[in-house]
């Protein structure tokens, strides 16, 4: 082993969402940690600006052929996205997947949307509710009081239902007063026994382990973060089987580099951390880190989503008629099936975010020229929206594996993804799209458009399972506190851990599991378990 | 091209958003309240440069000539001027797709150009209000998710709305939103981060 250049106690992959959680943890309470992440340290000052649309190369269409998997992607924010031919993967020439990457210091969260759920007794003990897949080895119960010291970490703000397929939070309480065609939705909505809430979200524009989690962990001096430093490897002692280090590589020239280790925290994201792990194979794990059980890659889930499920029109607010408090804002609407009653077609639920104030797509107006522009004038402003985010079952099938004809520019043996939708996914957007217009409908809104339509897996950007906890070795990668069955001082904190998911954004939960698993590795660490 | 309208002089600042008088101030309050070095200006300029298509015509490649003709047309009666407002061919978004079409997939060049040598050949320029409606009514059909699977539908409602966006991401039509922040098109660009 090479001689030990940085004193840390805990070595951490990724500054996401759980790798900044592990380190803002670990470092306060005065464990000396050093976090390698992939991608560079960006100075949001000097790497941002202001620019008209017009002035960019390609009139704010992106340049062709850029992202042929990250819808998301803008020409404004293009840069900030990984560049997908250096980063390459596979699927199946007919089931595409759409993994959707930052790589950069804050990862991921440098850029979502904030929206912040928990999950309920629902998903954590899904099994003993319809029988179908497996239960957590958790329960709401056991996460509850870590949830409740995030959600003022990251200011989320929201209403308290007591309903308990949406858990209470602790929030900031938002108290604002709907607009006159929320209210008009929501009464529609109750009248079909469809419980719906304000939009729980984290405030301030950003919200992220760079602005959160990063800058206390430092200020205790015990955290290093170096960035560039993409690891390719984590290497295992022969004779015990545990981790003892990590090779990796520098990013801009492709030097080699290791590091021992003591204890790991791996937050490399769903899907890399699984990669990293795949590529770890040594005598002692020939199928890869912590996958005697073989299920290392497998189960992988995200959730279906029906973008603009049903985009409707406020009769009152056409030609630009609304009146004052009429349209703006909207909401959520709490998963409603399968709780009680038994849906025929489709196991689980689904959930929706509605939105309302904007205007149509040029496309959804089937006119053109002076009678396109009538329309589009007409409804300009009075539209109300909804998108379908809906639960995917965890199937064995659906998984991961190392393909070993491809690798990234770094020379890093790549993924294949197979990952299916099936009926289940297919019938609850279907109820989802009838179920919308019904309530919109009920509402007094004239319809627009509305379809049914699942965006690729991947596209929701919530890929969680593929080394999931459970309390059997044989069927699970993780214990019930994010720690390899096989290699004890490893710990997989990222939303590869999941066993459900529900409908629910997934990073509050992220969050919360990491927060709970720090802890625990602490106390196992004064115990001298670790 | 008779009906662009009339240029302005485009102007942007190279290096900062903030207007050069407001820069130039702000760095006077810097250098009074704290002690020197000042920076020279000369070391800092803040060159006035001019946005490079409002002095050159774009050069086409990928239309052949009747193509683009046809394109011209059809951007006139998809997406007229109306009022101060500019249309379709106003802002040059024709011309825009000339460029962005060379640069994309195969398909997609493949059905553009036979959409309009389609629109071509049924002598498109020249036909009545009546005639070229027939030819447009793939537009009037109702929205579906999915693109039509007939390649002349698709082709008409990509072009529409290729139109559309290049229109309305346009200098000139961010000039008729009287500089609003939204309707200009304002937002945070992500410089090349290595
Ligand atoms: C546009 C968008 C909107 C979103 N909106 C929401 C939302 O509203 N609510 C919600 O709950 N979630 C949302 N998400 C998802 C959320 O961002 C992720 O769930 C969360 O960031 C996951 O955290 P993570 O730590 O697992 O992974 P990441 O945030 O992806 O961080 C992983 C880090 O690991 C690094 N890394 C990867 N591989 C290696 C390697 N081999 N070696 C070293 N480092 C490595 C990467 O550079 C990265 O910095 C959104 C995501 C996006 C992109």
């Amino acid at each position: 082993m090479a001689s030990m250049k940085s004193d840390h106690d805990v070595l951490i992959i990724g500054s996401g969402a759980s790798g900044g959680m592990a380190a803002y943890m670990l470092a306060k309470a005065g464990v000396k940690v050093l976090m390698l992440d992939a991608g560079p340290s960006v100075d949001w000052d000097k790497k941002r600006s202001m620019k008209a649309v017009w002035d960019l190369p390609y009139r704010g269409f992106n340049q062709p052929g850029r992202f042929p998997h990250v819808t998301q992607a803008s020409e404004f924010d293009a840069n900030m996205w990984i560049e997908e031919e250096k980063h390459p993967y596979s699927h199946p020439d007919d089931d595409p997947y759409y993994w959707v990457r930052i790589r950069m210091i804050g990862g991921k969260m440098n850029r979502w949307g904030r929206a912040s759920w928990r999950l309920s007794n629902y998903e954590f003990k899904a099994k003993d509710h319809d029988g179908f897949g497996d239960n957590w080895p958790i329960s709401l119960e056991d996460i509850a009081p870590f949830y409740k010291r995030v959600e003022p970490l990251f200011r989320v703000s929201g209403r308290n239902e007591g309903i308990p397929q949406l858990p209470d939070g602790n929030l900031i309480m938002d108290e604002s007063r709907d607009s006159l065609c929320v209210q008009r939705f929501i009464d529609s909505a109750k009248k079909l026994g469809v419980p719906t809430t304000k939009a729980r979200r984290a405030t301030g524009t950003l919200a992220s382990s760079l602005n959160l989690l990063l800058p206390d962990a430092l200020a205790t001096g015990n955290l290093k973060i170096v960035p560039d430093a993409i690891v390719r490897e984590i290497t295992t002692d022969p004779n015990t089987g545990l981790a003892n280090g990590v090779h990796f590589v520098d990013r801009r020239n492709r030097r080699e580099y290791n590091i021992p280790a003591k204890i790991i925290v791996l937050g490399a994201s769903t899907l890399e951390s699984t990669r990293l792990l795949l590529n770890s194979k040594s005598p002692r794990h020939p199928n890869g880190l912590g996958n005697s059980s073989g299920v290392l890659g497998h189960y992988l889930f995200d959730q279906i989503y029906v973008k603009n499920t049903v985009t409707a029109v406020v009769p009152e607010a056409k030609a630009g008629k609304a009146p004052r408090g009429l349209m703006g804002g909207g909401g959520y609407i709490v998963r409603f099936r399968n709780l009680k009653e038994k849906q025929a077609k489709f196991l689980r639920g689904y959930t929706y975010d509605f939105y309302s104030g904007h205007g149509p797509q040029p496309g959804q107006i089937s006119a053109y020229g002076a009678e396109f522009y009538r329309q589009f004038r007409d409804i300009n402003g009075a539209c109300f929206g909804m998108t379908t985010m809906g639960e995917v079952l965890a199937r064995k099938e659906n998984h991961v594996r190392i393909n070993p004809k491809l690798q990234d520019a770094w020379g890093i043996p790549a993924l294949h993804i197979e990952h299916r939708y099936t009926d289940n996914e297919f019938n609850m957007a279907e109820d989802a799209m009838n179920m919308g217009m019904e309530m919109a409908k009920g509402a007094g809104f004239e319809i627009l458009t509305a379809h049914k339509e699942v965006v690729p897996p991947g596209e929701s950007i919530h890929e969680l399972g593929t080394c999931r906890m459970g309390e059997n070795p044989k069927t699970s990668v993780l214990n019930k506190w994010n720690q390899a069955h096989d290699v004890k001082n490893l710990f997989v904190v990222d939303g590869s851990s999941f066993v459900t998911g529900g409908a629910q954004n997934p990073t509050l939960t992220i969050l919360s599991l990491t927060m709970r698993a720090s802890e625990y590795m602490m106390d196992q660490k004064k115990k001298g378990n670790l | 091209m008779s009906e662009r309208i009339p240029r302005r002089r485009w102007i942007k600042t190279v290096s900062t958003s903030i207007p050069v008088a407001a820069a130039a101030a702000a760095q006077q309050t810097v250098i009074q309240a704290q002690s020197p070095p000042p920076v020279p200006p000369a070391e800092r300029p803040n060159l006035e440069v001019t946005v490079l298509d409002t002095v050159g015509d774009p050069i086409l490649h990928f239309f052949s000539k009747d193509q683009f003709a046809t394109l011209r047309r059809l951007a006139d009666i998809l997406l007229p001027a109306d009022g101060a407002m500019p249309g379709a061919v106003a802002t040059e978004a024709p011309e825009f797709l000339d460029f962005y079409l060379a640069q994309s997939a195969a398909d997609r060049q493949t059905r553009y150009k036979a959409g309009l040598d389609r629109l071509s050949g049924a002598g498109f320029a020249n036909l009545d209000a009546a005639r070229s409606a027939s030819l447009l009514s793939p537009l009037l059909t109702a929205w579906t998710y999915h693109p039509p699977t007939d390649e002349y539908a698709r082709f008409l409602r990509e072009v529409k709305e290729d139109l559309f966006r290049a229109m309305v991401n346009s200098r000139q039509f961010a000039e008729t939103q009287g500089g609003r922040r939204g309707g200009a098109g304002m937002n945070t660009y992500w410089h090349v981060l290595d």
